[in-house]
């Protein structure tokens, strides 16, 4: 009899603990259900006897639709080009129900999906720029004369400014840290060496004469081109 | 002494039968899916209203109430003739769910119920409540699981058209609810006159069977049945034999007739609960939406999933009828 009473009285003692926290879980999900503006979510309810991961997994598949339709209908392009589901970005709550029912929710924030847009949209952007600039060195290196070299300038959208100049003074040294800086002969025009400070792999490269290193070395008028705008390709 | 523990035992479970009593009344909120704000406050409210009248009723032992609410003839007579085979309750006090557009109006799903078996378990079970363009409930029928509707709904590739598949879920809503309601005149509509009705039965190979050997020692024999003989099996020994059918469905497969515009196949993993007997099996049937107002089944199979008494064994997945193992002329 006392140990009946024992059991009889953790039980009313304990069913409520169990209620306020199931009641606390269902109230967050109806929450989130609610919140059409800021969650995307999948929702399942399987018997208790079922494996609770199985609840799981029936709703992220439910999740996972919703995430494609608003990809494809939200103007995400990246996120629908990479194709593959964020699962990363997944948060789930699960409530354990009566009658013996499993019930979870898995959402996701409308909101870090834009953010992972955009970072993808930045990288693929960084991707191209990176390209661009690749191909606009290459170009200058394989350049000869210096009208060549204004010109493939001119065309190429990474070049905010350019700047030229007749001899070597502080402030070119000081463009050298920022930019790329090419060194002509004066008399025939030719590239003499083209520096780009920020990316160890353009680094002082020796076009055509293999000259000196040192811009020091041209400080007796040599004619250079700075080209302003690379940096941040550089820099990635 | 024994008098004060008694006393103390029974003030013990007059606690633990208050926190089980459950909630009265419930509150249904529409999350999205209505863009007009009145309809929505109409909806949530209408809908409120109905599951704690089911509350109610379910309480008081008395059939649900509907004044107040605004429910469709039709529909009153299906829920009366569903609660009086299996009452139910909505046991959750706070229900939010968004409202979807489908081929005749719109719907809710996902509506948890705990039905009361007879042998005094409970069974978790949702509803699907469809509304018309103004919110009136039009019915309310036992809901597939959702991730099995949300399988026919989001798969496009065999029947292509949402209408159509929407329409069929539908129809198998009701056709798995018209069971639990012992709703003969559904069935009755529902089947065409010259339906075509076949169930198998695992039966053992006799020793000795060539086949046998080689493969399984049981087979299933099938018995045809008239449009006429079923209803009239269901009528007479079924529906009244049973205090209650419950009828679920674990998986769905939707197919469309290779060449027949309106044909359907539709294969169902049933289980089959009732007072004497249960079963589990796959219900195949082909379904004519050409009459979109008037469904047909032309076939209806049933096969055990089982192949033997022990279930180690299933039906094979090729063994399980389709809609090319049937001439339609």
């Amino acid at each position: 009899m006392r140990r009946l009473s024992c059991l009889l009285l953790t039980i009313a003692l304990s069913l409520p603990l169990f209620s306020q926290e199931r009641d606390s879980l269902l109230r967050r999900i109806n929450q989130i259900k609610l919140d059409t503006q800021t969650y995307l979510y999948g929702l399942s309810t399987v018997p208790g006897n079922s494996d609770p991961g199985a609840s799981m997994e029936q709703a992220r598949k439910e999740l996972v639709q919703q995430v494609e339709e608003y990809i494809k209908t939200g103007g995400f392009d990246c996120l629908r080009e990479r194709n593959e589901y964020p699962a990363d970005l997944e948060e789930s709550v699960c409530c354990l129900l009566r009658p013996d029912c499993y019930r979870t929710i898995v959402y996701i924030d409308k909101a870090r999906l834009a953010d992972l847009e955009k970072s993808l949209a930045e990288a693929l952007n960084n991707d191209s720029r990176k390209e661009d600039l690749s191909n606009l060195v290459s170009g200058i290196l394989a350049a000869r004369k210096i009208d060549e070299v204004l010109n493939l300038i001119a065309a190429s959208p990474l070049v905010d400014e350019i700047r030229t100049g007749q001899k070597i003074d502080n402030q070119t040294q000081q463009f050298a840290n920022d930019g790329l800086l090419i060194y002509f002969n004066p008399k025939s025009k030719a590239i003499m060496e083209v520096m780009t400070p920020a990316d160890e792999s353009f680094a002082r490269k020796n076009a055509v004469t293999g000259a000196p290193a040192s811009p020091m070395r041209y400080k007796t008028a040599p004619l250079w081109v700075y080209v302003e705008g690379l940096k941040s390709c550089l820099a990635l | 002494m024994p008098g004060i523990m008694k006393r103390y035992l029974l003030s013990l479970l007059l606690i633990i039968s208050l926190f089980d009593a459950g909630a009265q009344s419930v509150s249904f909120t529409v999350s999205d899916g209505v863009s007009n704000e009145a309809l929505r406050q109409r909806i949530g409210q209408n809908l409120s209203n109905l599951l704690s009248a089911f509350n109610d009723a379910f309480n008081s032992a008395a059939e649900p109430d509907f004044s107040g609410i605004s429910i469709a003839p039709d529909a009153v007579d299906a829920v009366l003739m569903l609660w009086a085979n299996m009452p139910f309750r909505c046991e959750e006090p706070d229900i939010v769910e968004r409202v979807i557009t489908t081929y005749s109006g719109c719907q809710v799903r996902n509506v948890p119920i705990e039905v009361k078996t007879d042998s005094g378990d409970s069974d978790y079970q949702e509803l699907v409540i469809d509304m018309d363009g103004g919110g009136t409930i039009t019915r309310v029928n036992l809901a597939l699981q959702n991730h099995l509707y949300r399988k026919v709904i989001s798969d496009g590739a065999e029947v292509t058209d949402l209408r159509c598949r929407q329409m069929i879920l539908d129809y198998v809503e009701q056709f798995r609810t018209a069971y639990n309601r012992k709703d003969i005149v559904f069935l009755d509509n529902v089947f065409s006159d010259d339906a075509l009705i076949i169930t198998g039965k695992v039966v053992k190979r006799k020793k000795g069977d060539r086949v046998a050997v080689l493969k399984a020692d049981t087979d299933i024999v099938y018995t045809q049945y008239s449009k006429q003989e079923y209803i009239e099996r269901l009528r007479t020994r079924v529906f009244p034999n049973n205090s209650y059918i419950h009828v679920t469905f674990s998986d769905i497969k939707v197919s469309k007739h290779p060449s027949i515009p309106g044909y359907y196949g539709v294969m169902l993993r049933q289980g089959y609960e009732s007072s004497s007997y249960s079963d589990d099996g796959y219900l195949f049937m082909i379904w004519d939406f050409r009459d979109e107002s008037h469904p047909q089944i032309h076939v209806r199979t049933w096969q055990p999933y089982w192949m033997d008494e022990a279930k180690t064994q299933r039906l094979e997945e090729d063994k399980v009828f389709n809609i090319n193992n049937f001439t339609i002329r």
